[in-house]
């Protein structure tokens, strides 16, 4: 029989509150959390890097004044 | 949970703040449509995904740090309780087994178990509420990633603070100051408002708001159909805010025996009924006099309503129905009049009128509740200040001034100085979905190439 287990518990005898928590890695939670914390950094630095190389590359592409000219027109309600 | 009674009431109120949470999901839903209702066709897709992308990131943020400060903070600036490993905030730290599926037991000796998730996640919408409110007054011309960071700023850190300073059954400011404010319009809408005006001084207004010598330039909502529905939507979901900021079931006795009833945030008795009544009363003083006041906009009529139902909330466990209608119809006057004043004045472009709906009906909201109710209890505890006009003057104060405005201002300020905050001049005009859309139209002549080759 395999007792390898990710929980703290293999049946649900006797009394259910004794079970606790009901995660897997019980004991982990610190790791978990400094995990998340440095995920969300990190996310904010490639997101913030990402949206200036948008901006840049399309600043070349349509931000020429012949071009803007162009798009603003297009948006004019009485000029469609 | 050892008996069928105990069983009940626990699992009721687990099953009553979820299913606020659920309802309140409309309030996101009503605000995604609203800014993409009022924001122009070439930002149309930026201005939906700034919105959006808050969701995420004050949920893990709250989860990281917010829910913790409510229980950290109450006894406010300076006089902080026990930050970490004491009884009140064990189970609200990231990494307490209380913030994961539980049983209870021996290790939640506070009975957190069954209620710590249900209630995080009550208060988190709030939070999204609290950013959401700031992302439409910025609109067409913030930096996504800018408008990120400051709504974790608002959303995970400082209305949360303002919540455990006014809202916290022993927050200092319901102590010494008397604050009352059920049902949030200091502690969510005065505070959003005044953080979205710190940032607008910054920001600036998008470019043709204003002509040469400042008069102001209306840029009106491009899609009236869909601000329509997303301000029904945010009606709906504001039902589970009311909701929310109750507790279903609660001994209130302070004597002899027990007597159940459901109470405000400050465990003080309300009911249910009372706080429907005064939700619908406000909401249509907010909506009457919105539509007197705007002539018949439409735009201005249906924020009205929702300005009303902010300026009444802050007494509206209880407020009589009808002054919560006049009250509503005052409070609307009050934040339409002071729109157009701060507009021609300053110079700022709020484009949702976000400021107004929320900071200005919130901040009036707070501080005539203390002439309303002056000489309430605050709390069930005797021992607090009584509810007073310059208790809520001064709580309204720092509401929407020093966790509001200020924290705003400054954030914006930081990140303008790293010239992160604005978009790029082209950008603004050629809009935020230049990029995109010019990529969609060729992905479809593409197609469209292909299906004339296939007909010869």
């Amino acid at each position: 029989m395999i007792t390898t287990s990710t929980g703290q518990f293999t049946d649900f005898a006797g009394n259910i509150s004794d079970i606790g928590p009901l995660y897997p890695f019980v004991g982990g939670e610190v790791l978990f959390f400094l995990i998340g914390l440095a995920l969300w950094i990190v996310w904010h630095i490639v997101q913030i890097n990402i949206e200036n190389k948008t901006y840049d590359d399309e600043i070349k592409r349509f931000g020429n004044k012949t071009t803007l000219k162009k798009i603003i027109k297009r948006e004019d309600p009485y000029n469609p | 949970m050892d008996n069928e009674l105990t069983a009940l009431g626990i699992i009721f109120t687990e099953f009553y703040y979820w299913l606020t949470v659920v309802i309140m999901f409309f309030i996101h839903v009503g605000f995604c449509m609203y800014e993409v209702g009022v924001s122009r066709h070439k930002n149309h897709m930026h201005t939906l995904m700034k919105n959006t992308m808050l969701i995420p990131l004050v949920t893990i943020t709250f989860f990281f740090f917010g829910w913790w400060i409510y229980f950290a903070f109450p006894n406010g600036p300076g006089i902080t309780g026990p930050l970490l490993g004491g009884d009140d905030t064990a189970h609200a730290v990231p990494w307490s087994e209380l913030m994961g599926a539980h049983m209870g037991g021996a290790g939640d000796p506070g009975g957190w178990a069954r209620i710590n998730g249900v209630f995080w996640a009550a208060f988190l919408l709030f939070s999204w509420t609290a950013a959401s409110i700031v992302s439409g007054s910025v609109i067409e011309r913030i930096k996504s990633g800018a408008f990120w960071i400051l709504a974790v700023g608002i959303g995970s850190v400082w209305w949360i603070i303002d919540a455990a300073w006014g809202w916290h059954s022993a927050g200092w400011m319901v102590q010494k100051l008397g604050y009352h404010d059920a049902y949030a319009s200091g502690v969510i809408h005065a505070i959003a408002g005044g953080y979205a005006l710190g940032i607008l001084f910054v920001l600036g207004p998008r470019i043709g708001k204003f002509t040469a010598d400042g008069t102001p330039r209306n840029i009106n909502p491009r899609n009236p159909w869909l601000v329509t529905l997303g301000l029904f939507l945010i009606y709906t979901g504001f039902w589970g805010f009311y909701v929310a900021c109750n507790v279903p079931m609660w001994d209130v006795q302070s004597g002899d025996g027990v007597f159940f009833s459901a109470t405000n945030i400050y465990l003080a008795p309300t009911t249910l009924s009372a706080i429907t009544m005064n939700f619908l009363m406000s909401l249509a003083g907010g909506l009457l006099m919105g539509y007197i006041v705007s002539r018949g906009d439409a735009f201005w009529t249906y924020s009205s309503g929702l300005a009303g139902i902010i300026a009444a909330s802050a007494g509206n466990d209880l407020y009589h129905p009808i002054q919560a209608m006049l009250i509503a119809a005052v409070g609307v006057w009050f934040m339409y009049k002071m729109h157009y004043w701060v507009e021609r004045t300053f110079k700022i472009d709020d484009a949702v009128g976000a400021v107004a709906v929320h900071g200005y009906a919130g901040f009036f909201g707070v501080v005539i509740a203390g002439f309303m109710l002056w000489g309430y209890p605050s709390s069930p505890d005797a021992s607090f200040a009584l509810i007073s006009p310059w208790g809520q003057f001064v709580g309204a104060l720092i509401m929407f001034g020093l966790l509001g405005f200020l924290p705003g201002w400054i954030t914006a300020l930081i990140i303008n100085g790293f010239g992160a905050l604005r978009i790029p001049r082209e950008i603004e005009l050629a809009g935020l979905d230049v990029g995109a859309e010019h990529d969609r139209a060729k992905d479809e002549q593409g197609i469209i190439d292909a299906e004339q080759q296939e007909v010869g």
